[in-house]
């Protein structure tokens, strides 16, 4: 296999050349792999949230095969997922040649029979039929938990989610694991007008940004959405060195009240009322004065991102 | 990781409490989606559905701790990706129409995947451009949580080649970090 795993057109990890590598110590790195985040230098700060962000809370699409996953349990328990009781492994069904390199080995009364076979048909003819049986099996229960409405289902229901609590990585990560609280996500509008982007006065420059990246969240860009911009989304695309950075280039240039009022962080218009990842450095508000949002780098919710920086910031 | 509650929950769903069996599902599969979202972007939710049933046919016969079942899974997740690069290396397929791989319609909900936790879906992204094999190496250390020797055996390699591999993507991570504009 060689590593060869099969890469999408964004994941292909060639890249071209990331600019003047970064001098990382191995402790740091260490401390970075196991979960010490707290230990990380805070010159490393920004790697250690995008690493805590790895193991961020679950999502509500991370957990929406749930019930999938039930149904599959039920069947196991019920005897239609049949359970060999044996250590599972991923090929089933590795069916040796009829004529192995055994043939060299025949012994002399076993030179007399047919060439055909080596062994008697009827214990040929079992074999195959267990193999057969455990094959049926096999890809009936692929295809009836996959059908479910998992995977070939065509549409994402919203859903809301409760607070789930669990996390991937021990509580000592500076990301916490508070988990996602009261997420809820409605339907991106359908048949918007195209976006317009306003490019206000002062600073040009950033003022495009943020205004792309308004835009751009209003329809965040799918293949197949319509109504989105192209030429806009290039262009962010340009701006935040690749598609695939887009989100965490706007992540950065959208001002810390963006989509609401106040010091709270709330997703854009339209998305329901969960709360961003928030900056590294923003203080718990007065006592009365909206949500909590955390200290050093987390608002309360467990959510925490790549941070900032001093660089920036508006 | 589920901690000190893993046994009981274990011997619960081999019990066939489904509950229980419910609570190691939602603690370990945004872990596996994430890596696999890695390591193959294109059918992580397809080759998820895969493990978990192969997990749920091997459950019974299971027994170790936590971090032997993460191991499990993760392992069986990895195969079930081979699997499905040898297949289709041996029955490759033709699109239809001629479109980009970045073209294909995808589902509606995936603008949910990306508001539902930017700051996770950035992180991915970022990892999606290193290297292979420093990427999978960092999801499984940090997204599975497991260690070195570990990993090194799910890989093939030796617990130093998994150690360089890792820290080797975590400075070109570093160094991406940089080049978008953050103060290191």
């Amino acid at each position: 296999m060689g590593d060869g795993f099969p890469r999408g057109a964004w994941g292909d990890g060639a890249h071209g050349d990331p600019g003047p590598e970064v001098l990382l110590p191995a402790v740091t790195a260490e401390d970075l792999l196991n979960g010490h985040l707290l230990l990380v230098p805070e010159e490393f700060r920004p790697l250690a949230d995008t690493v805590a962000a790895l193991g961020g809370p679950p999502s509500a699409v991370e957990l929406r095969e749930e019930a999938q996953a039930r149904a599959a349990f039920r069947a196991l328990r019920s005897g239609t997922l049949d359970d060999p009781g044996v250590s599972s492994h991923t090929l089933p069904l590795e069916l040796r040649a009829a004529n192995g390199s055994s043939r060299s080995r025949r012994s002399a009364r076993a030179r007399h029979r047919s060439t055909g076979s080596t062994r008697p048909p009827s214990r040929r003819g079992a074999r195959l039929g267990f193999v057969s049986g455990v094959a049926a099996v096999v890809i009936a229960a692929v295809v009836g938990f996959a059908y479910a409405g998992g995977v070939f289902s065509a549409h994402v229901k919203t859903v809301n989610v409760a607070a789930s609590p669990s996390g991937v990585r021990p509580s000592d990560s500076a990301s916490g694991s508070a988990g996602v609280a009261g997420v809820s996500a409605s339907p991106t509008p359908a048949d918007q007008p195209t976006p317009t982007v306003d490019v206000g006065v002062g600073n040009a420059s950033a003022d495009r940004d943020q205004a792309l990246c308004r835009a751009w969240l209003k329809n965040p860009w799918w293949p197949g959405v319509k109504n989105w911009d192209h030429e806009d989304f290039n262009t962010l695309s340009a701006i935040a060195g690749g598609p695939q950075m887009v989100l965490f280039y706007c992540w950065k240039k959208l001002p810390r009240d963006y989509g609401g009022t106040g010091p709270a962080l709330h997703y854009p218009p339209g998305y329901g009322n969960g709360h961003w990842a928030s900056m590294p450095d923003i203080k718990p508000p007065a006592p009365g004065n909206g949500p909590a949002q955390g200290g050093d780098s987390g608002d309360g919710n467990g959510n925490s991102g790549p941070s900032a920086g001093t660089q920036g910031r508006h | 990781m589920v901690g000190e509650e893993f046994a009981a929950l274990l011997e619960a769903a081999r019990d066939n409490d489904e509950e229980a069996f419910s609570v190691l599902w939602r603690d370990a599969n945004p872990a596996l989606l994430r890596y696999l979202r890695v390591v193959a972007p294109d059918h992580a939710e397809d080759v998820a559905a895969e493990t978990w049933v192969q997990v749920l046919r091997g459950l019974r016969t299971f027994t170790g701790d936590e971090s032997s079942w993460r191991a499990w899974l993760f392992t069986t997740a990895r195969r079930r990706v081979l699997d499905q690069v040898r297949h289709r290396n041996r029955h490759p397929t033709e699109p239809l129409d001629d479109i980009s791989a970045g073209e294909v319609p995808r589902a509606p909900g995936a603008e949910q995947i990306a508001m539902d936790n930017i700051a996770t879906e950035a992180a991915i992204a970022l990892v999606s451009r290193l290297p292979e094999q420093q990427a999978e190496v960092i999801m499984l250390r940090v997204v599975a949580g497991l260690d070195t020797d570990v990993v090194a055996e799910m890989l093939g390699r030796s617990p130093g080649a998994v150690r360089v591999a890792a820290h080797r993507g975590l400075k070109r991570l570093a160094t991406l970090l940089s080049g978008a504009g953050v103060t290191l």
